[in-house]
């Protein structure tokens, strides 16, 4: 340590020195003496310094530095007990004490902040151990949250479907959260746990009820089960079938609404993180209740749709039925309303079942608008029918013989009272059911039919009858009367005259009479064709006239219009009718007069009106002129024969030839006739003439 | 001896004239009625042992005046002449009283016979 000083000292010396003599180079000094004078001098003050600070310096440093070896570390030099020492050593120590004494202080002083600060230390240590920490845990959470939000999105990104469900959670746990080994399990409607899907499973289990083995438990208890073996370590374990064993393994059952909707079975090398893991196990169940929830909606729903579509095409089938019953209902009652008869059918209850509204009209009953299935009943619908009956009894006798005897099909003819005098011909008979069986009867059915116009026309045709055999009987009895007296009794030729004169009118009245009937007969019977033809009336009108006018003085036949009058008719049945009305006019005006024929045109028709100044018809005669046999009785015309028939006859042949006949008359100064013809044409006209012509060519062809 | 007394009612001339003709006899009065409302005046007037009487007649039938004639007191005997043949007519008349029916065309010796027995039993 000494020597490295010296060396310093003799380095400063030689400094010195060679100051010198760059000193003495640069002021040029030439004289030796002065040289040398300097060098001495120089080295006299070097000797000086060299022994000063040895004894200033040096010395009490050296003996400082021994004393100071021998002293204790730390400790100050006791500079009173020491006073051996020179001045400037205990100068030195004193210095060295203070600067100890300061240099322990600051020691001091430093311990305590370097204790201070290795406490501060520690405590940052600390700290930054817990931001680590914290930092770690804010990292895993934020890894857990975006795992969750991945999961989230996953989740939802899923169908409802079961396996679609399984399938996406098992590539997340398999992909993003890194596990090798993933199945989940659903629970089936059975109630055992089927596998939906898995990954890296060689011949996972396809199958487990609740409590069968660590799935089972986990179900069971709705708890998740973790195992961790980490005595296999990192290390791929392959048990005989293929299946790797990891040494951490969860168990999670999938829990929604505290069901367990089915259980995900993980495997990993790494400590399973059961947060996210059962964060993810309840969205999965969520997923799972959803997709169950959703296929069952989906079930109810197809199902309600099934049925809706089965109720559709029953509703339609039953539209069909009700249209096609609707129909049958129609026809029913169209059929019942097209027949002649009033008919009502009744259940065997009495009930009136159906009636037409024939029936409604002959018992005064309104028809329902439902006509099935009326208030009404027979017993009382048969009192009041009974009650308006002529023969009241027929019909009660009928309703107790159905009492007796319900099965029996009887026909009666009954008349109701005044004014109607309807006749109806009754007919009742059970119906049977065709189609269930004739052993089961329905009801019972009542017809009425209305006979009153057969009854009429019966009566008509009676009272025909009777009038002709009348008619005939009467010119009879005179002609075998006075035919007998003559042929018994002696007569003078006067009475003889008289009886033969009888005798002959009552004959020919009977030959008219015959002829008329006849007439009258075919004319009814349709068997009188008509021959329409084209022909002036008046030409006619005054041949007729003519030959009327031949057979009587008292009489003026005339005939008034502007010819031709062209009719359309039937030739001879005009002239029959002209004949007829032209006789009874001069006929009924005995006493002689005027015979007017009267034609006119009018738009369409033509008019002739055949006016007498006879006996004229009483008022009360008026509206039976034209029926058959009808005559006017009075004393007037007593002697006028007729047979009643010749105005029917004229009304007959009009008629049929579109035209028509009425007449108005004044007892005591005539009546006129009036008839109506089709007016013909005056282009379409042919003269009588010219049909003459033209028959006479047709012969002669 | 009495006159008998006989009323002929119908309004065809001609039977009129048969009728009167065939019965005319001694003691016998003859009236004759052209149509019911003049045999009906005649009824009512004069005092008949028989009446001849038409059925189809205007104003009256035979049968209203037959039931007529039979409500009087010393009614006259009724024979109804017919031109309508049904036995229903037959029956009416015998309804309305009448003592006999005869349908026509009938035979005057017929006629005289049953006139003839009627009177005798009225006798």
């Amino acid at each position: 340590m000494k020597l490295p000083r010296c060396l310093n000292l003799l380095i400063i010396i030689l400094l010195g020195y060679f100051l010198l003599q760059t000193g003495i180079v640069v002021l040029q000094l030439k004289n030796i003496y002065y040289v040398l004078g300097l060098n001495i001098l120089f080295s006299g003050i070097v000797l000086a310094l060299l022994y000063m600070s040895w004894k200033k310096v040096f010395a009490p440093l050296r003996e400082l530095a021994d004393k100071i070896d021998k002293m204790k570390d730390e400790q100050l030099y006791p500079v009173e007990e020491n006073s051996d020492f020179s001045y400037e050593a205990l100068s030195l120590i004193k210095a060295f004490n203070r600067l100890i004494l300061t240099i322990k202080r600051y020691n001091e002083e430093l311990k305590e902040k370097n204790h201070q600060m290795e406490k501060l230390n520690s405590e940052y240590a600390a700290q930054h151990q817990e931001l680590e920490e914290n930092l770690q845990e804010l990292q895993t959470t934020k890894h857990n949250i975006e795992m969750f939000a991945e999961l989230g999105m996953v989740m939802s990104g899923s169908r409802l479907e079961l396996e679609e469900i399984a399938q996406n959670a098992i590539e997340f746990a398999s992909f993003k959260l890194d596990f090798p080994l993933v199945a989940i399990y659903t629970q089936d409607k059975s109630g055992y746990y089927i596998l939906l899907a898995s990954r890296g499973i060689k011949g996972a289990v396809e199958r487990f009820s609740a409590g069968e083995s660590v799935m089972g438990a986990a179900v069971l208890d709705k708890k998740p089960i973790y195992v961790s073996r980490p005595e296999y370590g990192a290390a791929r374990t392959e048990t005989i079938n293929g299946e790797e064993i990891l040494p951490y393994q969860g168990y999670i059952p999938l829990i929604h609404r505290e069901e367990c909707q089915g259980l995900m079975v993980l495997a990993s090398w790494k400590e399973i993180d059961g947060n996210l893991i059962e964060y993810m196990s309840r969205r999965i169940a969520v997923n799972l209740y959803n997709a169950y929830l959703h296929a069952n909606l989906l079930h109810t729903y197809e199902q309600l749709h099934e049925e809706a579509a089965l109720l559709e095409e029953l509703s339609a089938q039953r539209e069909e039925e009700n249209e096609h019953a609707r129909r049958d209902r129609n026809i029913a009652v169209a059929l019942l309303e097209s027949v002649e008869e009033a008919l009502f059918f009744h259940l065997q209850d009495g009930r009136i079942y159906v009636h037409n509204q024939h029936f409604a009209r002959m018992t005064g009953e309104k028809t329902p608008d439902n006509r099935w299935d009326s208030s009404l009943n027979v017993e009382d619908v048969m009192k009041t029918i009974i009650a308006t009956m002529e023969n009241p009894d027929k019909l009660s006798e009928t309703m107790q013989q159905l009492k007796r005897d319900p099965d029996q099909t009887i026909s009666l003819n009954i008349v109701q009272q005044e004014p109607s005098f309807a006749s109806y011909e009754v007919f009742t008979a059970p119906v049977h059911d065709i189609v269930e069986g004739q052993d089961k009867i329905l009801g019972r059915i009542w017809t009425f039919r209305d006979v009153s116009r057969e009854y009429e026309i019966n009566a008509m045709k009676n009272q025909f009858v009777s009038t002709v055999s009348h008619e005939l009987r009467t010119p009879l009895s005179s002609i075998m009367g006075f035919t007998e007296l003559m042929l018994s009794r002696e007569l003078d030729s006067q009475k003889q005259k008289k009886y033969l004169e009888t005798i002959e009118r009552e004959a020919r009245r009977l030959t008219d009479l015959i002829n008329d009937f006849l007439d009258i007969q075919r004319m009814e019977s349709g068997r009188v064709s008509y021959e329409i033809s084209k022909f002036d009336l008046f030409e006619i009108c005054e041949e007729l006239a003519e030959v009327f006018q031949t057979k009587s003085d008292k009489h003026q036949i005339l005939v008034r219009g502007i010819p031709p009058i062209m009719v359309k008719a039937d030739l001879s049945k005009i002239e029959q009718v002209l004949n007829n009305l032209i006789s009874n006019a001069v006929k009924y005006s005995p006493a002689g007069g005027q015979v007017e024929i009267e034609l006119s045109l009018e738009n369409e028709a033509v008019h002739m009106s055949i006016k007498d100044q006879g006996l004229g018809i009483p008022e009360e005669s008026l509206p039976h002129i034209f029926e058959r046999f009808y005559r006017v009785d009075n004393s007037d015309r007593r002697n006028i024969g007729g047979t009643g028939l010749g105005l029917a006859i004229v009304k007959e042949l009009l008629d049929n030839m579109q035209g028509s006949v009425w007449a108005e008359s004044k007892p005591g100064e005539g009546s006129i006739f009036h008839v109506c013809l089709p007016r013909a044409k005056d282009n379409e006209a042919m003269s009588k003439q010219q049909m003459d012509r033209i028959k006479e060519e047709n012969k002669n062809e | 001896m009495s006159m008998e007394k006989i009323l002929v009612a119908d309004d065809e001339e001609a039977l009129r004239i048969l009728i009167c003709d065939t019965l005319e006899k001694e003691n016998r009065i003859i009236d004759e009625a052209r149509n019911g409302e003049e045999a009906c005046q005649l009824i009512l007037t004069e005092d008949y042992d028989l009446l001849i009487l038409d059925v189809m007649m205007p104003e009256r039938t035979g049968y209203e005046l037959c039931q007529e004639a039979k409500n009087m007191d010393n009614s006259p005997l009724v024979l109804i002449l017919t031109a309508k043949a049904q036995s229903a007519d037959r029956e009416k008349a015998l309804a309305a009283g009448a003592d006999h029916v005869m349908i026509k065309p009938f035979s005057t010796m017929a006629l005289e016979e049953v006139v003839e027995k009627l009177l005798e039993s009225r006798n």
